[in-house]
């Protein structure tokens, strides 16, 4: 990469890093640490809400699978609006006026200590995972195009991260990610404006072209529990999947604890339910537009250039056959592309397009399975498509400006995740179970040492997370594992008549038919694992019932309005 | 001193229905965008 390419993602990590610190001020007490003393404007904490969910997975992985799958992932998002406007009413005033600290604080205070206690380990083991896949996807690739050994490239993203997250607190989370944030869809929005001035056709019929290759099909309305992406598992499942995601996962609901009244909490929502399914779009149609960019400049054969090295020294006979077809493929799609591109393109021409480009997926499908079986590595490329392209055909300055942008989205998601781990561990086990009656500068030197320690576990993680295959799911997959098992108790918090007990058990259970649907249904698509982990934890829970205080704190919960 | 002060600062957060139409009318308009673009370009 040329070396102002370099020096702008320098200047962006150091500024990030020293705004970050500066934040520190008035986080002397637990409440500034963790909750910025419940003083944020509304539009920092959404805009901070965003950027945690936007994560370099969004920037490299969904731009990829925009350009291979097409726009129909979009259908994920859209039980988002639902679910927020329903929170709006229901557990964000609740928890915002309980002043608590965390989501699993007020379990106990509704239900009893062991429900709060193995809420927030369930917490912590998939957020502490997912937040090592999170600085995984973008090291890996790093790894792979810049020739680095991956510890170098998970430094690089979660050292400034860690000691920013450390020192500053939430406060520093929220204001660094409005900037990431700004920088993030800048970069989207450059590379847009490049791609319709360098792809050779008119927007108009490069749309064509995408369209005739099946890439702006949006809607599936099949309903079919093994398609992941359909408009019911998006309408149903995103549903109960935003609904525990924001609802009672520390990560977000630290985020609208730290508004000034209930109202900015609530307000702050709505800046994703507007703007979560729009910015979706234009990030995979950035994907769909690399994809038409590279119907006429010819790409490579392996995205990954580590695939590309190994293949072309382990078997270069195999590698040049596989070559010369894929270049004859190429040069067959563009011509075909080019018909469709004019104004008296028929269906016959659309079904010739969409052949040759089947002809060409299946002669890269050969190449990737050559690939896996010399290195031993899963070939999925998807993640390396953006990159490539960022950094052979983006114009010097703006490739920096997108790669410090994949590192921004990073940071922003890891600090946030940090800063929640860091909140769990401390408010509910530490002073929960081992310190109830330390002062606040005491809790204070445990928060930042478990921020630390969290940061370096999400580093480890990282390092192995690269051979779980499609990183986008894999963060999906490990709280789908739980989410629904846990919106589920959130939900049984609101029916008086639910008990301890029922919600411990419900809980267990609940996990129990995710597990049990996982192994014995593999083909259920892991969005539906939000409604059945959630419905079981509601079922057993009514069941069971004994709605009795079971402590002295334990009271029903209302919908507020 | 008013009511509406003595209880604190009144919400200034619109109902829950109104919320509502207004999250689902912007989603629908997006739905709409995006069936456009498929219909036009998709089928």
């Amino acid at each position: 990469m040329h070396w102002i390419n370099w020096a702008i993602v320098i200047v962006w990590l150091l500024y990030v890093s020293i705004d970050g610190i500066r934040r520190s001020r008035g986080t002397n007490k637990l409440e500034g640490y963790f909750l910025g003393g419940r003083s944020l404007p509304w539009w920092v904490v959404g805009l901070s809400v965003m950027a945690t969910q936007l994560s370099a997975v969004t920037m490299i992985g969904t731009t990829g699978q925009g350009a291979v799958d097409g726009m129909r992932f979009v259908q994920f998002y859209f039980g988002l609006p639902i679910a927020l406007v329903i929170l709006g009413v229901t557990i964000v005033p609740f928890l915002h006026r309980a002043k608590v600290y965390t989501a699993y604080e007020f379990l106990e205070r509704r239900f009893d200590a062991k429900t709060r206690s193995l809420t927030s380990v369930l917490f912590l083991v998939s957020r502490g995972l997912s937040c090592g896949t999170i600085i995984a996807a973008p090291a890996v690739v790093f790894s792979a195009i810049f020739g680095w050994p991956v510890g170098w490239s998970v430094a690089l993203i979660g050292v400034p991260t860690v000691i920013y997250t450390m020192i500053g607190g939430v406060q520093a989370v929220a204001w660094t990610d409005v900037k990431q944030m700004v920088l993030v869809v800048s970069a989207l929005v450059a590379v847009v404006i490049v791609l319709l001035l360098r792809i050779p056709v008119s927007p108009d019929a490069a749309l064509h072209i995408a369209g005739a290759a099946g890439r702006l099909r949006v809607f599936d309305f099949n309903f079919k529990l093994s398609e992941t992406y359909t408009f019911w598992s998006g309408i149903i499942g995103g549903t109960f999947l935003m609904l525990s995601y924001f609802g009672t996962d520390q990560s977000q609901v630290q985020r609208y604890l730290t508004a000034k009244t209930v109202d900015e909490a609530r307000s702050s929502h709505l800046i994703s339910a507007y703007w979560k399914i729009p910015l979706q779009a234009l990030i995979l149609l950035v994907g769909v537009l690399v994809f038409v960019f590279y119907i006429f400049v010819s790409p490579p054969m392996y995205y990954n250039p580590a695939q590309d090295r190994a293949v072309r020294a382990a078997d270069p006979a195999a590698y040049a056959a596989l070559d010369t077809r894929y270049r004859a493929a190429f040069d067959a799609r563009q011509q075909a592309a080019r018909v469709v591109a004019t104004p008296e393109a028929t269906a016959e021409n659309r079904t010739a397009f969409a052949l040759s480009e089947k002809a060409m997926v299946a002669v890269r499908t050969e190449a990737l399975k050559k690939a896996e079986a010399v290195t031993g590595q899963p070939s999925k490329d998807v993640n390396y498509i953006i990159p490539h392209f960022v950094l052979s055909e983006l114009p010097i300055g703006l490739a920096g400006l997108f790669i410090a942008a994949v590192i921004a989205a990073a940071m922003s998601a890891v600090s946030g995740e940090l800063a929640s781990l860091s909140s769990t561990t401390v408010i509910d086990l530490y002073r929960r179970w081992i310190a109830p009656d330390a002062d606040d500068t005491h809790y204070l030197k445990i928060s930042r040492a478990a921020t630390g320690l969290w940061g370096v576990f999400a580093c480890i993680v990282a390092t192995f997370a690269a051979t779980l295959g499609s990183l986008i799911e894999v963060v999906n997959r490990y709280g789908s594992f739980f989410y629904g098992s846990i919106l589920g108790v959130f939900i049984l918090a609101m029916v008086p008549r639910a008990g301890a007990n029922g919600a411990f058990v419900g809980l267990i259970l609940g996990m129990s038919a995710v597990a049990g649907v996982n192994h014995w249904a593999p083909e259920v698509a892991f969005l539906w694992y939000n409604v059945i982990g959630a419905v079981a934890v509601v079922t057993v829970g009514l069941l069971i019932g004994g709605g009795s205080a079971q402590n002295s704190d334990a009271r029903p919960v209302t919908i507020s309005e | 001193m008013s009511d509406a002060k003595a209880r604190g600062t009144p919400s200034t957060h619109p109902p829950f229905r109104v919320l509502l139409l207004r999250v689902l009318g912007a989603e629908l308009i997006v739905w709409i965008l995006l069936w456009l673009l498929q219909s036009r370009y998709a089928s």
